[in-house]
């Protein structure tokens, strides 16, 4: 188990003071100008040494990311965009970070802003925030006043401003390009890549955009060295992370572990166990509504990383674990995640628009059991032309809890429909667009 | 009254939000009450129905215990309002 030295978010409960005072009594924006004095490259290096990975979802390396920002400014201004936009069904750690530790994202927009170049960072946080993005704004407001931001930022001699943009609620806006559209104020729809936004981000300017986790805990990883973040997890798993534990389980609760922790003593030291016991469990979803579901089998075992969900076909995605035990009916679960990705669509791209609204329809039908068994196999068949032809991951996230139901389900969802078949009901005519 | 998609809350479910608060690991009953306060036009406190420190599971935290502790004993922080 993680001891509590080795935590980064010491005050992620709230048990503390927010404000400036308190952040510095817990270590934040200590030395910073000597940390900015290290040079650009050698942040970067530190970064890429730590091994941390995205902890916004998709996992990439953030040292790696930084790196792709130009040396050399052509002229255009270049930004850090921060991702606060958490609305990945059952994640709720950004939001404990800005309420609780505001200044460690801001101390860490400032140290990446300055590895990457940058001359201003934009923290884009969702609308419903309301409370969060004032009190990110009066954390702002103090370190503007305490010299931390600014002309010449904390005595470094660098110069760096920090914007916090309000959302207007749309999940599209949490998908990078999506943001930075939006943060534009047009539309939230993804944009093609290439160019990547290193290239042409935000104002038709190199922009990096990372997940408010990501951001936080670079003054921990710049303070404390590379070598202590790369000691904890698992190789190319390393760090700690904040895992959001919610659905059936005794005590649901947002925890800072190691990466690579067991899933099952994750649950059960911290959540209080799975509710009626481990036998109990059905499935988890265990990185957020869009990466398959995994059963009974497979979390008794499965370790809580990027690598090893892979490996079973899910993914760690933002860390999210949602429990369902023996009570859920979980096609209907993942038929309301169906609803939830349909509502969501931007509409732009064709398989996508098209595809989560079949999904939907054909998923409600399943709940029911009101379909031909063939039907399963068109459906496993549509997520794959949905998957990866889109221009953003919308389309993936939609059809990975379904091909994650047909992987683990099957059997259930072929008993439901020869229930129904059983009891006589009418069978209706399956059509195209329902 | 409206369903809505995701509040970024899940470890306080169910949620209500009034305006611009929410209002965490509400029942049946938590929101009758919470219904009949706002009928009276007044705000009741948000937060959690069953209070709970912010995100930490009921009970009380399993980690950033030693530490909290360390940093108290320290000086270093100002207990606030206990």
């Amino acid at each position: 188990m993680l001891s509590d030295q080795d935590r980064i978010f010491t005050n992620l409960y709230g048990l503390h003071d927010w404000g400036l005072k308190g952040a510095r009594a817990r270590g934040d924006w200590d030395g910073t100008a000597a940390i900015l004095a290290r040079g650009r490259d050698a942040l970067i290096e530190e970064m890429k040494a730590s091994g941390m990975r995205g902890r916004g979802g998709a996992g990439f390396p953030t040292g790696v990311k930084w790196s792709f920002m130009p040396k050399q400014s052509d002229g255009r201004p270049a930004y850090l965009v921060v991702n606060a936009d958490e609305s990945e069904p059952g994640t709720c750690k950004d939001r404990d970070i800005i309420r609780n530790d505001p200044h460690k994202l801001l101390e860490g927009s400032l140290i990446a802003g300055f590895a990457m170049g940058a001359i201003a960072a934009y923290i884009y946080i969702r609308g419903e925030f309301y409370n969060e993005a004032m009190r990110l704004e009066a954390a702002v407001k103090e370190a503007y006043e305490a010299g931390l931001l600014g002309r010449n930022a904390a005595g470094s001699g660098y110069d760096f401003d920090i914007h916090v943009h309000r959302g207007a609620g749309a999940y599209i806006c949490g998908e990078e390009t999506g943001l930075l559209e939006s943060l534009e104020g047009k539309k939230g729809m993804p944009r093609l890549k290439p160019p990547f936004p290193a290239a042409v981000g935000v104002y038709g300017c190199p922009t990096t955009v990372n997940n408010v986790e990501t951001i936080a805990a670079a003054p921990a990883i710049m303070r404390r060295g590379a070598a202590w973040f790369s000691a904890l997890g698992r190789p190319r798993n390393t760090g700690t992370k904040v895992f959001c534990i919610c659905g059936h389980v005794e005590k649901p609760c947002n925890v800072e572990e190691e990466m690579g922790i067991p899933l099952r003593e994750l649950i059960e030291r911290h959540a209080g166990g799975v509710r009626g016991g481990w036998d109990n469990l059905l499935g988890i979803i265990p990185g957020g509504a869009s990466v398959p579901v995994i059963p009974k089998s497979i979390c008794d075992t499965v370790l809580m990383d990027f690598d090893s969900l892979q490996a079973v076909k899910s993914g760690l995605g933002t860390a999210a674990v949602i429990v369902m035990d023996r009570s859920t009916d979980i096609i209907k679960a993942i038929a309301r995640l169906s609803k939830f990705y349909k509502h969501e669509s931007c509409g732009q791209c064709t398989p996508c628009r098209e595809g989560t609204g079949w999904l939907m329809r054909v998923m409600n039908r399943l709940v029911e059991g009101r379909a031909e068994s063939e039907e399963i196999d068109t459906l496993e068949k549509v997520t794959r032309q949905i998957e990866g032809h889109t221009i953003c991951a919308l389309g993936d996230a939609a059809a990975w809890p379904v091909q994650g139901l047909i992987r683990h389900f099957r059997p259930l969802i072929e008993e439901r429909i020869a229930a129904y078949k059983r009891n006589g009901a009418p069978m209706s005519m399956p059509m195209a667009a329902e | 009254m409206t369903e809505v998609e995701c509040l970024g809350a899940c470890v306080n479910a169910p949620i209500l939000q009034v305006n611009d608060d929410f209002y965490e690991d509400m029942d049946a009953a938590a929101t009758e009450r919470l219904l009949e306060t706002l009928r009276r036009d007044e705000m009741p406190p948000p937060g959690s129905a069953i209070g709970r420190q912010g995100s930490a599971p009921v009970g009380g935290p399993t980690t950033l215990i030693e530490k909290a502790g360390l940093i108290e004993k320290a000086g270093l922080i100002e207990k606030e309002g206990e």
